[in-house]
Protein backbone atom coordinates (compact mmCIF):
# COMPACT_ATOMS: atom_id res chain seq x y z
CA UNK A 1 0.00 0.00 0.00
CA UNK A 2 2.81 2.36 1.00
CA UNK A 3 4.69 1.42 -2.11
CA UNK A 4 1.66 2.07 -4.24
CA UNK A 5 1.14 5.49 -2.60
CA UNK A 6 4.83 6.37 -3.11
CA UNK A 7 4.65 5.30 -6.72
CA UNK A 8 1.53 7.43 -7.16
CA UNK A 9 3.22 10.41 -5.50
CA UNK A 10 6.29 9.99 -7.67
CA UNK A 11 4.11 9.76 -10.75
CA UNK A 12 2.23 12.90 -9.70
CA UNK A 13 5.47 14.77 -9.16
CA UNK A 14 6.78 13.63 -12.49
CA UNK A 15 3.58 14.73 -14.20
CA UNK A 16 3.72 18.04 -12.38
CA UNK A 17 7.26 18.57 -13.52
CA UNK A 18 6.36 17.76 -17.07
CA UNK A 19 3.18 19.83 -17.12
CA UNK A 20 4.45 22.71 -15.01
CA UNK A 21 7.97 22.93 -16.30
CA UNK A 22 9.60 26.35 -16.28
CA UNK A 23 7.65 27.68 -19.17
CA UNK A 24 5.69 30.88 -19.57
CA UNK A 25 2.65 30.81 -21.81
CA UNK A 26 1.95 33.77 -24.06
CA UNK A 27 -1.80 34.28 -24.09
CA UNK A 28 -4.39 36.08 -26.15
CA UNK A 29 -8.16 36.39 -26.08
CA UNK A 30 -9.93 33.07 -26.49
CA UNK A 31 -11.64 34.28 -29.67
CA UNK A 32 -8.45 35.72 -31.15
CA UNK A 33 -8.10 35.10 -34.86
CA UNK A 34 -4.32 35.07 -34.53
CA UNK A 35 -3.19 31.47 -34.49
CA UNK A 36 0.57 31.70 -34.77
CA UNK A 37 3.26 34.10 -33.60
CA UNK A 38 7.02 33.91 -33.99
CA UNK A 39 9.39 34.81 -31.14
CA UNK A 40 10.58 37.87 -33.13
CA UNK A 41 7.02 39.06 -33.59
CA UNK A 42 6.24 38.58 -29.90
CA UNK A 43 9.36 40.56 -29.09
CA UNK A 44 8.25 43.33 -31.45
CA UNK A 45 4.75 43.39 -29.95
CA UNK A 46 6.03 43.72 -26.38
CA UNK A 47 8.54 46.37 -27.50
CA UNK A 48 5.71 48.12 -29.37
CA UNK A 49 7.67 48.04 -32.60
CA UNK A 50 4.73 46.17 -34.09
CA UNK A 51 1.54 47.97 -33.15
CA UNK A 52 -0.94 46.27 -35.46
CA UNK A 53 -1.85 42.63 -35.89
CA UNK A 54 -2.51 41.03 -39.28
CA UNK A 55 -6.21 41.85 -38.97
CA UNK A 56 -5.37 45.53 -38.70
CA UNK A 57 -6.21 45.84 -35.00
CA UNK A 58 -3.96 47.34 -32.34
CA UNK A 59 -2.14 44.90 -30.12
CA UNK A 60 -2.57 45.61 -26.42
CA UNK A 61 0.48 44.06 -24.77
CA UNK A 62 0.41 43.72 -20.99
CA UNK A 63 3.17 43.41 -18.46
CA UNK A 64 3.50 42.51 -14.82
CA UNK A 65 5.36 44.79 -12.43
CA UNK A 66 9.09 45.04 -13.29
CA UNK A 67 9.96 43.35 -9.98
CA UNK A 68 7.57 40.44 -10.49
CA UNK A 69 9.57 37.18 -10.92
CA UNK A 70 7.47 36.11 -13.91
CA UNK A 71 8.03 39.48 -15.61
CA UNK A 72 11.77 39.17 -15.00
CA UNK A 73 11.81 35.62 -16.37
CA UNK A 74 9.71 36.62 -19.38
CA UNK A 75 11.96 39.58 -20.12
CA UNK A 76 15.11 37.47 -19.86
CA UNK A 77 13.60 34.76 -22.06
CA UNK A 78 12.34 37.11 -24.76
CA UNK A 79 14.81 40.00 -24.78
CA UNK A 80 17.78 38.48 -22.94
CA UNK A 81 17.56 41.53 -20.71
CA UNK A 82 16.09 42.36 -17.32
CA UNK A 83 13.18 44.84 -17.34
CA UNK A 84 15.36 47.66 -16.00
CA UNK A 85 17.85 47.13 -18.84
CA UNK A 86 15.12 48.07 -21.29
CA UNK A 87 14.49 51.44 -19.66
CA UNK A 88 16.93 53.22 -21.99
CA UNK A 89 15.02 51.78 -24.93
CA UNK A 90 11.72 52.98 -23.42
CA UNK A 91 13.21 56.44 -22.86
CA UNK A 92 13.86 56.66 -26.61
CA UNK A 93 10.39 55.36 -27.38
CA UNK A 94 8.82 57.87 -24.98
CA UNK A 95 10.45 60.64 -26.99
CA UNK A 96 8.62 59.18 -30.03
CA UNK A 97 5.35 59.16 -28.10
CA UNK A 98 5.35 55.43 -27.41
CA UNK A 99 4.97 54.25 -23.84
CA UNK A 100 5.74 50.77 -22.46
CA UNK A 101 3.02 48.10 -22.25
CA UNK A 102 0.34 48.63 -19.65
CA UNK A 103 1.27 47.06 -16.30
CA UNK A 104 -1.36 44.98 -14.54
CA UNK A 105 -1.25 44.26 -10.83
CA UNK A 106 -1.11 40.46 -10.87
CA UNK A 107 -1.36 37.33 -12.97
CA UNK A 108 -5.06 37.19 -12.09
CA UNK A 109 -5.50 40.70 -13.46
CA UNK A 110 -3.52 39.68 -16.55
CA UNK A 111 -5.80 36.69 -17.17
CA UNK A 112 -8.92 38.74 -16.49
CA UNK A 113 -7.81 41.49 -18.85
CA UNK A 114 -6.78 39.16 -21.66
CA UNK A 115 -9.94 37.08 -21.36
CA UNK A 116 -12.14 40.16 -21.70
CA UNK A 117 -10.19 42.24 -24.22
CA UNK A 118 -9.85 41.45 -27.89
CA UNK A 119 -6.27 42.02 -29.13
CA UNK A 120 -4.78 41.94 -25.64
CA UNK A 121 -1.66 39.81 -25.29
CA UNK A 122 -0.04 38.81 -22.04
CA UNK A 123 1.65 35.92 -20.31
CA UNK A 124 1.10 33.61 -17.37
CA UNK A 125 2.40 30.40 -15.88
CA UNK A 126 0.94 27.17 -17.26
CA UNK A 127 -0.56 26.25 -13.90
CA UNK A 128 -2.61 29.46 -13.82
CA UNK A 129 -3.96 29.31 -17.35
CA UNK A 130 -7.74 29.12 -17.62
CA UNK A 131 -9.90 28.10 -20.53
CA UNK A 132 -10.87 31.77 -20.92
CA UNK A 133 -7.62 32.52 -22.76
CA UNK A 134 -5.84 31.13 -25.77
CA UNK A 135 -2.24 29.96 -25.45
CA UNK A 136 -0.45 31.14 -28.56
CA UNK A 137 3.20 30.54 -27.69
CA UNK A 138 5.35 28.91 -25.03
CA UNK A 139 8.53 30.54 -23.80
CA UNK A 140 11.18 28.63 -21.89
CA UNK A 141 11.98 30.47 -18.70
CA UNK A 142 15.65 30.85 -17.79
CA UNK A 143 14.60 31.08 -14.13
CA UNK A 144 12.92 28.50 -11.98
CA UNK A 145 9.28 29.42 -11.46
CA UNK A 146 8.03 26.16 -9.91
CA UNK A 147 7.49 27.78 -6.54
CA UNK A 148 4.71 29.87 -8.05
CA UNK A 149 2.76 26.79 -9.09
CA UNK A 150 1.24 24.98 -6.12
CA UNK A 151 1.65 21.23 -6.51
CA UNK A 152 -2.05 20.52 -6.14
CA UNK A 153 -3.03 22.72 -9.06
CA UNK B 1 -1.35 83.30 -30.26
CA UNK B 2 0.34 79.94 -30.73
CA UNK B 3 -0.26 79.06 -27.09
CA UNK B 4 -3.96 79.79 -27.50
CA UNK B 5 -4.05 77.59 -30.57
CA UNK B 6 -2.62 74.62 -28.69
CA UNK B 7 -4.78 75.12 -25.62
CA UNK B 8 -7.81 74.98 -27.91
CA UNK B 9 -6.36 71.99 -29.75
CA UNK B 10 -5.69 70.06 -26.54
CA UNK B 11 -9.08 70.94 -25.13
CA UNK B 12 -10.77 69.84 -28.34
CA UNK B 13 -8.92 66.56 -28.49
CA UNK B 14 -9.58 66.02 -24.80
CA UNK B 15 -13.30 66.41 -25.39
CA UNK B 16 -13.25 63.94 -28.26
CA UNK B 17 -11.20 61.54 -26.14
CA UNK B 18 -13.72 61.82 -23.32
CA UNK B 19 -16.51 60.83 -25.69
CA UNK B 20 -14.44 57.91 -26.96
CA UNK B 21 -13.72 56.84 -23.41
CA UNK B 22 -17.39 56.37 -22.64
CA UNK B 23 -17.50 53.63 -25.23
CA UNK B 24 -14.25 51.85 -24.43
CA UNK B 25 -13.16 52.47 -20.85
CA UNK B 26 -12.39 49.42 -18.78
CA UNK B 27 -12.30 49.97 -15.03
CA UNK B 28 -8.73 48.63 -14.97
CA UNK B 29 -7.50 51.34 -17.31
CA UNK B 30 -7.79 54.50 -15.28
CA UNK B 31 -5.33 57.34 -15.93
CA UNK B 32 -2.08 56.97 -14.06
CA UNK B 33 1.21 58.84 -13.84
CA UNK B 34 4.62 57.23 -14.00
CA UNK B 35 7.81 59.21 -13.47
CA UNK B 36 9.52 59.62 -16.79
CA UNK B 37 6.59 58.22 -18.75
CA UNK B 38 3.96 60.92 -18.25
CA UNK B 39 0.27 60.54 -17.59
CA UNK B 40 -1.20 57.63 -19.52
CA UNK B 41 -4.88 57.06 -20.03
CA UNK B 42 -4.72 53.63 -21.61
CA UNK B 43 -8.46 53.36 -22.15
CA UNK B 44 -8.42 56.15 -24.71
CA UNK B 45 -4.79 55.76 -25.81
CA UNK B 46 -3.74 59.16 -24.53
CA UNK B 47 -0.42 60.18 -23.03
CA UNK B 48 0.79 63.54 -21.77
CA UNK B 49 4.41 63.98 -20.79
CA UNK B 50 7.56 65.90 -21.56
CA UNK B 51 10.98 66.87 -20.30
CA UNK B 52 13.04 69.81 -19.13
CA UNK B 53 16.67 70.73 -19.60
CA UNK B 54 18.42 73.31 -17.41
CA UNK B 55 21.84 74.37 -18.67
CA UNK B 56 24.90 76.09 -17.25
CA UNK B 57 27.24 77.49 -19.93
CA UNK B 58 30.55 79.21 -19.46
CA UNK B 59 32.31 79.58 -22.79
CA UNK B 60 35.64 81.38 -22.58
CA UNK B 61 35.46 85.12 -23.38
CA UNK B 62 31.68 85.07 -22.87
CA UNK B 63 29.51 85.66 -19.85
CA UNK B 64 28.41 82.57 -17.98
CA UNK B 65 24.71 81.83 -17.97
CA UNK B 66 22.12 79.51 -16.51
CA UNK B 67 18.93 78.88 -18.44
CA UNK B 68 15.91 76.70 -18.70
CA UNK B 69 17.06 75.63 -22.12
CA UNK B 70 14.08 73.43 -22.92
CA UNK B 71 10.70 72.78 -21.41
CA UNK B 72 8.76 70.45 -23.68
CA UNK B 73 5.36 68.85 -23.53
CA UNK B 74 4.50 65.67 -25.45
CA UNK B 75 0.97 64.84 -26.42
CA UNK B 76 0.20 61.44 -27.93
CA UNK B 77 -3.25 60.28 -28.84
CA UNK B 78 -4.45 57.33 -30.84
CA UNK B 79 -8.08 57.96 -31.79
CA UNK B 80 -8.21 54.94 -34.08
CA UNK B 81 -6.41 51.60 -34.42
CA UNK B 82 -4.43 52.89 -37.38
CA UNK B 83 -3.96 56.52 -36.37
CA UNK B 84 -1.51 58.07 -33.92
CA UNK B 85 -1.27 61.79 -33.36
CA UNK B 86 1.83 63.29 -31.76
CA UNK B 87 2.70 66.85 -30.79
CA UNK B 88 5.67 68.35 -28.99
CA UNK B 89 5.33 71.92 -27.83
CA UNK B 90 8.53 73.50 -26.57
CA UNK B 91 9.72 76.66 -24.89
CA UNK B 92 13.36 77.37 -25.61
CA UNK B 93 15.40 79.64 -23.33
CA UNK B 94 12.28 81.00 -21.69
CA UNK B 95 13.99 81.64 -18.35
CA UNK B 96 17.63 82.50 -17.94
CA UNK B 97 20.00 84.62 -15.92
CA UNK B 98 19.78 87.07 -18.83
CA UNK B 99 16.10 87.57 -18.06
CA UNK B 100 12.65 86.20 -18.75
CA UNK B 101 11.47 86.10 -22.33
CA UNK B 102 7.82 86.11 -23.36
CA UNK B 103 6.15 82.79 -24.10
CA UNK B 104 5.16 84.01 -27.54
CA UNK B 105 8.83 84.50 -28.38
CA UNK B 106 10.03 81.21 -26.99
CA UNK B 107 7.15 78.82 -27.64
CA UNK B 108 7.40 76.65 -30.72
CA UNK B 109 5.96 73.52 -32.20
CA UNK B 110 8.87 71.15 -32.25
CA UNK B 111 6.93 68.28 -33.81
CA UNK B 112 3.35 67.86 -34.97
CA UNK B 113 2.38 64.82 -37.00
CA UNK B 114 -0.07 62.07 -37.67
CA UNK B 115 1.11 58.49 -38.11
CA UNK B 116 -1.05 56.28 -40.28
CA UNK B 117 -0.24 52.62 -39.63
CA UNK B 118 -0.63 51.21 -43.12
CA UNK B 119 0.43 47.68 -42.10
CA UNK B 120 2.05 45.98 -39.09
CA UNK B 121 5.46 47.00 -40.49
CA UNK B 122 4.71 50.21 -42.38
CA UNK B 123 3.80 53.74 -41.35
CA UNK B 124 2.97 56.89 -43.26
CA UNK B 125 3.81 60.05 -41.30
CA UNK B 126 2.28 63.41 -42.22
CA UNK B 127 3.20 66.72 -40.62
CA UNK B 128 6.26 68.26 -39.03
CA UNK B 129 8.88 65.80 -37.79
CA UNK B 130 12.61 65.49 -37.17
CA UNK B 131 14.78 65.17 -40.25
CA UNK B 132 15.94 61.55 -40.35
CA UNK B 133 19.64 62.17 -40.89
CA UNK B 134 22.04 60.30 -38.65
CA UNK B 135 21.20 59.29 -35.11
CA UNK B 136 21.78 62.45 -33.10
CA UNK B 137 19.11 64.57 -34.74
CA UNK B 138 16.50 61.88 -34.12
CA UNK B 139 17.42 61.47 -30.45
CA UNK B 140 18.76 64.96 -29.77
CA UNK B 141 16.60 65.55 -26.72
CA UNK B 142 18.71 66.23 -23.66
CA UNK B 143 17.63 63.29 -21.42
CA UNK B 144 18.65 60.89 -24.21
CA UNK B 145 22.10 62.24 -25.01
CA UNK B 146 25.33 62.16 -23.07
CA UNK B 147 26.60 65.71 -23.47
CA UNK B 148 25.22 69.22 -23.06
CA UNK B 149 26.86 70.36 -26.29
CA UNK B 150 25.79 69.08 -29.67
CA UNK B 151 28.22 67.86 -32.35
CA UNK B 152 28.67 70.43 -35.11
CA UNK B 153 27.82 67.96 -37.86
CA UNK B 154 24.33 67.55 -36.40
CA UNK B 155 23.59 71.27 -36.10
CA UNK B 156 20.76 73.07 -37.84
CA UNK B 157 23.26 75.09 -39.87
CA UNK B 158 24.46 71.95 -41.58
CA UNK B 159 20.99 70.62 -42.29
CA UNK B 160 17.59 71.71 -41.11
CA UNK B 161 16.44 69.67 -38.17
CA UNK B 162 12.80 69.42 -39.25
CA UNK B 163 10.83 68.27 -42.25
CA UNK B 164 7.35 69.49 -43.16
CA UNK B 165 5.85 66.86 -45.38
CA UNK B 166 5.38 63.12 -45.53
CA UNK B 167 7.50 60.10 -44.68
CA UNK B 168 6.91 56.43 -45.39
CA UNK B 169 8.77 53.90 -43.22
CA UNK B 170 8.93 50.15 -43.53
CA UNK B 171 10.57 47.55 -41.29
CA UNK B 172 11.81 44.14 -42.38
CA UNK B 173 12.87 41.51 -39.86
CA UNK B 174 15.05 38.64 -40.96
CA UNK B 175 16.73 36.29 -38.50
CA UNK B 176 18.16 38.54 -35.78
CA UNK B 177 18.48 41.50 -38.13
CA UNK B 178 16.08 44.38 -38.63
CA UNK B 179 16.14 46.65 -41.65
CA UNK B 180 14.35 50.00 -41.44
CA UNK B 181 13.81 52.05 -44.54
CA UNK B 182 12.43 55.59 -44.58
CA UNK B 183 11.63 57.74 -47.57
CA UNK B 184 10.44 61.32 -47.12
CA UNK B 185 9.37 64.44 -48.98
CA UNK B 186 9.60 67.99 -47.69
CA UNK B 187 7.52 70.87 -48.97
CA UNK B 188 8.14 73.47 -46.27
CA UNK B 189 7.68 76.32 -48.74
CA UNK B 190 3.96 75.64 -48.70
CA UNK B 191 3.40 73.41 -45.66
CA UNK B 192 5.39 75.12 -42.91
CA UNK B 193 2.62 76.87 -41.01
CA UNK B 194 5.17 78.25 -38.56
CA UNK B 195 7.39 79.69 -41.31
CA UNK B 196 10.71 78.65 -39.80
CA UNK B 197 13.27 80.79 -41.64
CA UNK B 198 16.13 78.30 -41.37
CA UNK B 199 13.97 75.55 -42.84
CA UNK B 200 13.95 73.75 -46.14
CA UNK B 201 12.30 75.19 -49.20
CA UNK B 202 11.69 71.63 -50.26
CA UNK B 203 13.56 68.35 -50.31
CA UNK B 204 13.51 64.62 -50.76
CA UNK B 205 15.50 62.10 -48.76
CA UNK B 206 15.81 58.63 -47.35
CA UNK B 207 17.37 56.83 -44.45
CA UNK B 208 18.23 53.15 -44.01
CA UNK B 209 19.27 51.49 -40.78
CA UNK B 210 20.30 47.90 -40.23
CA UNK B 211 20.49 46.20 -36.86
CA UNK B 212 23.40 43.82 -37.38
CA UNK B 213 22.70 42.31 -33.99
CA UNK B 214 21.29 43.53 -30.68
CA UNK B 215 24.51 45.51 -30.02
CA UNK B 216 25.26 47.09 -33.36
CA UNK B 217 23.29 49.34 -35.69
CA UNK B 218 24.55 51.00 -38.85
CA UNK B 219 22.76 53.66 -40.86
CA UNK B 220 22.97 55.71 -44.04
CA UNK B 221 21.15 58.91 -44.95
CA UNK B 222 20.68 60.85 -48.14
CA UNK B 223 18.97 64.18 -48.78
CA UNK B 224 18.47 66.45 -51.77
CA UNK B 225 17.21 69.85 -50.66
CA UNK B 226 16.86 73.57 -51.18
CA UNK B 227 17.05 76.07 -48.35
CA UNK B 228 14.28 78.56 -47.69
CA UNK B 229 16.17 81.70 -46.76
CA UNK B 230 19.28 81.25 -48.86
CA UNK B 231 19.76 82.59 -52.36
CA UNK B 232 20.33 81.53 -55.01
CA UNK B 233 18.07 78.54 -54.34
CA UNK B 234 20.13 75.73 -55.73
CA UNK B 235 19.73 72.02 -55.20
CA UNK B 236 22.03 70.69 -52.48
CA UNK B 237 23.04 67.14 -51.64
CA UNK B 238 23.77 65.59 -48.27
CA UNK B 239 25.12 62.13 -47.53
CA UNK B 240 25.64 60.62 -44.12
CA UNK B 241 26.68 57.38 -42.47
CA UNK B 242 26.40 56.46 -38.82
CA UNK B 243 27.06 53.66 -36.41
CA UNK B 244 26.02 52.83 -32.86
CA UNK B 245 27.50 50.02 -30.81
CA UNK B 246 26.27 49.30 -27.28
CA UNK B 247 27.22 46.56 -24.89
CA UNK B 248 27.18 46.30 -21.08
CA UNK B 249 26.67 50.08 -20.79
CA UNK B 250 29.65 50.80 -23.06
CA UNK B 251 28.82 52.81 -26.16
CA UNK B 252 30.48 53.94 -29.32
CA UNK B 253 28.69 56.34 -31.63
CA UNK B 254 29.89 57.66 -34.97
CA UNK B 255 28.44 59.93 -37.62
CA UNK B 256 29.95 61.40 -40.76
CA UNK B 257 28.20 63.84 -43.06
CA UNK B 258 29.09 65.38 -46.39
CA UNK B 259 27.02 68.26 -47.77
CA UNK B 260 27.44 69.99 -51.08
CA UNK B 261 25.90 73.41 -51.58
CA UNK B 262 26.05 75.62 -54.59
CA UNK B 263 24.39 78.46 -52.69
CA UNK B 264 26.19 80.66 -50.17
CA UNK B 265 25.73 78.05 -47.46
CA UNK B 266 28.81 76.37 -48.88
CA UNK B 267 30.13 72.83 -48.92
CA UNK B 268 30.88 71.15 -45.62
CA UNK B 269 31.83 67.77 -44.28
CA UNK B 270 32.63 66.44 -40.86
CA UNK B 271 32.28 63.69 -38.33
CA UNK B 272 32.17 62.87 -34.67
CA UNK B 273 33.16 59.83 -32.70
CA UNK B 274 31.88 59.50 -29.15
CA UNK B 275 32.58 56.90 -26.52
CA UNK B 276 30.78 56.18 -23.26
CA UNK B 277 32.43 54.17 -20.51
CA UNK B 278 30.52 53.15 -17.37
CA UNK B 279 32.23 54.02 -14.10
CA UNK B 280 30.79 53.31 -10.69
CA UNK B 281 27.52 54.37 -9.02
CA UNK B 282 25.76 55.23 -12.29
CA UNK B 283 28.52 57.59 -13.43
CA UNK B 284 29.73 57.50 -17.02
CA UNK B 285 32.82 58.97 -18.68
CA UNK B 286 32.19 60.60 -22.05
CA UNK B 287 34.75 61.46 -24.72
CA UNK B 288 34.08 62.92 -28.13
CA UNK B 289 36.17 63.99 -31.05
CA UNK B 290 34.71 66.19 -33.79
CA UNK B 291 36.04 67.37 -37.10
CA UNK B 292 34.43 69.89 -39.42
CA UNK B 293 35.80 71.14 -42.73
CA UNK B 294 33.97 73.65 -44.88
CA UNK B 295 31.60 76.52 -44.44
CA UNK B 296 29.91 76.26 -41.07
CA UNK B 297 27.52 79.04 -40.11
CA UNK B 298 28.78 80.80 -43.27
CA UNK B 299 32.34 80.75 -41.89
CA UNK B 300 35.03 78.79 -43.73
CA UNK B 301 36.70 76.64 -41.11
CA UNK B 302 38.74 73.53 -40.42
CA UNK B 303 37.86 72.76 -36.85
CA UNK B 304 38.89 70.03 -34.45
CA UNK B 305 36.97 69.69 -31.20
CA UNK B 306 37.41 67.51 -28.15
CA UNK B 307 34.80 67.01 -25.46
CA UNK B 308 35.47 65.24 -22.21
CA UNK B 309 32.93 64.92 -19.46
CA UNK B 310 30.96 63.01 -16.91
CA UNK B 311 27.32 62.01 -16.84
CA UNK B 312 25.42 60.72 -13.83
CA UNK B 313 22.19 58.78 -14.24
CA UNK B 314 20.94 58.11 -10.71
CA UNK B 315 17.47 57.28 -12.04
CA UNK B 316 16.36 56.35 -15.53
CA UNK B 317 14.53 59.58 -16.49
CA UNK B 318 17.18 61.87 -14.95
CA UNK B 319 20.64 62.73 -16.22
CA UNK B 320 23.15 65.24 -14.88
CA UNK B 321 26.11 66.15 -17.11
CA UNK B 322 29.25 68.26 -16.98
CA UNK B 323 31.82 68.59 -19.74
CA UNK B 324 34.75 70.59 -20.95
CA UNK B 325 34.89 71.45 -24.64
CA UNK B 326 38.14 72.50 -26.29
CA UNK B 327 39.57 72.54 -29.78
CA UNK B 328 41.48 74.04 -32.62
CA UNK B 329 39.92 76.83 -34.74
CA UNK B 330 36.78 76.42 -32.71
CA UNK B 331 36.36 79.89 -31.21
CA UNK B 332 33.59 80.99 -33.59
CA UNK B 333 31.69 77.76 -34.13
CA UNK B 334 31.97 76.10 -30.72
CA UNK B 335 33.92 78.14 -28.15
CA UNK B 336 36.08 76.42 -25.56
CA UNK B 337 34.39 76.27 -22.19
CA UNK B 338 32.58 74.46 -19.44
CA UNK B 339 29.05 73.19 -19.93
CA UNK B 340 26.70 71.40 -17.57
CA UNK B 341 23.05 70.46 -17.51
CA UNK B 342 20.28 68.70 -15.63
CA UNK B 343 17.63 67.01 -17.77
CA UNK B 344 14.68 64.87 -16.92
CA UNK B 345 11.69 63.27 -18.55
CA UNK B 346 8.56 63.78 -16.50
Amino acid sequence: MITLRSALLLFTCFCSTALFADEIFVITHQQSSITKLTPKLIENIFLKKTLLNDAGNTWIPLNLDPNHPIRIAFSLALFKKKPEELEVFWNEQYFQGITPPYVVASEDAMLRFVSTTQNAIGYALPCHITDQVHVIFKVNSPLSLKQFCPKNT
Amino acid sequence: MMLNFFVILLFGLGSISHCAAKETTSPELLPHYQWGRGITWQAINLNLGGYFNAVYEHPQQFKESVSLNDLSLFFTWSPHQRLRFFAEIETENWLSTQGVDSLDNTLSTERLYLDILTSPASTLRLGKFLTPIGRWNLTHVSPLIWTTSRPLVTERRLFTSHVNGAMFTHRVDFNVHTLNVAFYLDESATLDAFDYQLGFENGVGSRVTLDINENLQIGASWLNFKNKSITPKSSNQLLGIDLLWKKNHYELEFEAIYRTAEDNQGTEHGLYLQSVVPLMNDFYAISRYEYVNGTHRYLPTITHIGVTGLAWKPFTPLIIKAEYLFGDNNQFVAPTGLFASVSMFF
